[in-house]
């Protein structure tokens, strides 16, 4: 299994205040570029980065073809993610997404991964007239323009549904051939089940515990050996599994390092996705960590279930922490937030961390994306955590990965009847 | 819910023939043959699965997935047909599921499958899940 970190710009504003400080934003994105240096400079093979707009406190990276271009020039080997673009054509057209990924491709000697999706706030969807019953069209029809731009020399032209665009020669042209390695993101298992048709990697936002990973990876090889109809010109087989992070030698400082960021990174994320509270969010006004610290421990847990006959059941369970744990919802959106909120994931000493990766290395699981920068967390916090990950963890899953993961991949890739580009 | 149901595993025989169907086409690229079968599979099964329409009222009755309705603002929930070019109408004397538009994406026309093939499944065994898979971020 590969390492990366994952990046949402996450910008909490301080408690009470109307604003964040005027330097807050500089500092968030200055302090990641030193976070994404020092991983590349430990190996770890990874950073994705979102593309999300007016999520205000849960994401500021709006831009992260820009910081990832930054990024291309402070590191020497760590792949760069767009983690994802919004394809569907309002959010960026086509050929404006293959000039860029081309654009990281080149001035990153060929590191750039091509993620995709569609988000679903009304945040974004509704300010660029993204209709949400088509939403899912928009972004496969998006995409497939895309790669073909990346690919034709010249592009021939489109009529579609969403895009009508001329002959022309898209430029420049990506240097990894025929074009980056393609992801599309998402939650649910449909979604896996999606990307493996597509010939897609799946970059999943499901917080999937090591067994529901060992049977999505059962079922997206498969899927991916037997339906497969590439969406571009080479598959990319490959399952992402996120998770929260916070390293130390010592665990209750681990815990103190991770602090409140699944919690916020869950609760901020169902303000903006829940229709019941997404579209009341007043801009530049709402406080989501002023509303988050005042909302009891239990209250946030329960919003996650969504609405209030979830909230009305769990109260009187929320009790303890044993009772939490057996209410973990089985909606597979709700399971997500609520994992991120509870679960202990990649947090604690260096031993707990190897074991608790170890199950997913064991189900095959191809990357895990750690979540270090969340809610309020410290930068020197994730230094440290990045740091010390990087030297006492890492090297025997990089090592392990070259010795067991890779070879079952070379299995599965068998007679495999399309080309892969994967840096997997 | 077990992940990648095959038709074969479907015991009902019209439900399995559609299914058969809908995963033929979908492998043609027929993708609006393939929903046509998926939403005649879901409606079968609506109407001769009393616990899957009790189950699917009472999603359509929580807050979040009735004012994600109202709005337009949700397109998938559990046991709900995923609201994307072809919706479902609970309006007139039996269930029914209208087509807005022809051209259904294959990203739409695999969610439509898989989330028809899960509902048979929940129909088959009898353990209909209300908080089950449809959610998504």
């Amino acid at each position: 299994m590969k390492i990366g970190l994952f990046y949402e710009m996450q910008l909490p504003k301080p408690y009470g205040a109307d604003d964040w400080d005027p330097e807050d934003e500089h500092r968030i994105f200055k302090d990641a570029l030193e976070q994404v240096e020092l991983a590349d400079s430990l190996g770890f093979d990874y950073v994705f980065e979102v593309e999300h707009h007016h999520l205000e406190e849960y994401a500021h990276s709006s831009a992260p073809e820009i910081f990832l271009a930054a990024a291309s020039q402070r590191t020497k080997n760590m792949r760069l993610g767009h983690g994802i673009t919004l394809t569907p054509p309002p959010y960026n057209h086509p050929a404006r997404i293959a000039e860029r990924i081309s654009v990281l491709d080149l001035i990153s000697d060929g590191r750039a991964e091509f993620g995709t999706g569609e988000s679903s706030s009304s945040a974004e969807l509704d300010a660029y007239g993204v209709p949400w019953d088509e939403k899912k069209a928009m972004w496969e029809e998006g995409t497939r323009v895309a790669v073909r731009m990346m690919t034709e020399t010249p592009f021939t032209g489109v009529d579609g549904d969403y895009v009508k665009f001329p002959e022309r020669n898209v430029i420049p042209k990506p240097l990894q051939k025929p074009h980056p390695p393609l992801w599309v993101a998402g939650g649910r298992r449909e979604t896996v089940l999606t990307a493996a048709r597509l010939g897609m990697g799946s970059l999943g936002f499901g917080f999937e515990t090591p067994e529901e990973a060992e049977e999505r990876v059962n079922t997206y090889w498969r899927l991916m050996r037997e339906e497969c109809q590439p969406i571009g010109a080479a598959v990319n087989p490959g399952l992402i599994v996120l998770s929260q992070f916070a390293c130390d030698e010592n665990e209750e400082e681990a815990q103190r390092k991770a602090g409140d960021g699944g919690q916020f990174f869950s609760f901020a994320l169902n303000h903006f996705y829940n229709p019941v509270t997404g579209p009341n969010h007043a801009y530049a006004k709402t406080n989501l960590f002023t509303e988050f610290t005042d909302t009891p421990e239990e209250e946030r847990i329960a919003r996650l279930t969504g609405g209030a006959a979830g909230r009305d059941q769990l109260s009187d369970l929320a009790r303890t922490e044993a009772k939490l744990a057996e209410q973990e919802p089985e909606d597979e959106n709700a399971r997500a937030l609520w994992r991120s909120a509870r679960a202990r994931a990649a947090i604690g000493t260096p031993d707990q961390l190897r074991d608790y990766l170890r199950p997913y290395e064991d189900a095959h699981q191809d990357i895990m994306l750690l979540i270090a920068q969340a809610g309020s967390r410290k930068h020197d916090d994730i230094m440290e955590s990045i740091d010390l990950f990087g030297r006492k963890v890492l090297p025997d899953v990089r090592e392990r990965h070259e010795t067991e993961h890779k070879p079952w991949r070379e299995k599965q890739l068998e007679n495999f009847q399309f080309p892969v580009n994967s840096s997997i | 819910m077990p992940l990648g149901i095959s038709p074969t595993d479907i015991e009902d025989d019209e439900l399995r023939a559609l299914m058969e169907t809908a995963s033929a086409a979908l492998s043609a690229g027929n993708n609006l043959e393939c929903v046509q079968a998926c939403a005649e599979a879901y409606l079968k099964v609506l109407n001769t699965h009393e616990n899957v329409m009790e189950g699917l009222l009472a999603v359509l009755d929580t807050e979040r997935v009735k004012s994600g309705v109202e709005q337009g603002m949700i397109r998938t929930a559990p046991l709900m047909w995923p609201r994307f070019g072809a919706k479902l109408s609970l309006e007139g004397a039996s269930p029914e599921i209208v087509f807005s538009r022809k051209n259904m994406a294959m990203g739409e026309t695999i969610q439509y499958y898989e989330f028809t093939l899960d509902i048979i499944t929940q129909a088959q065994t009898g353990e209909v899940n209300i908080a089950g898979p449809g959610g998504g971020l």
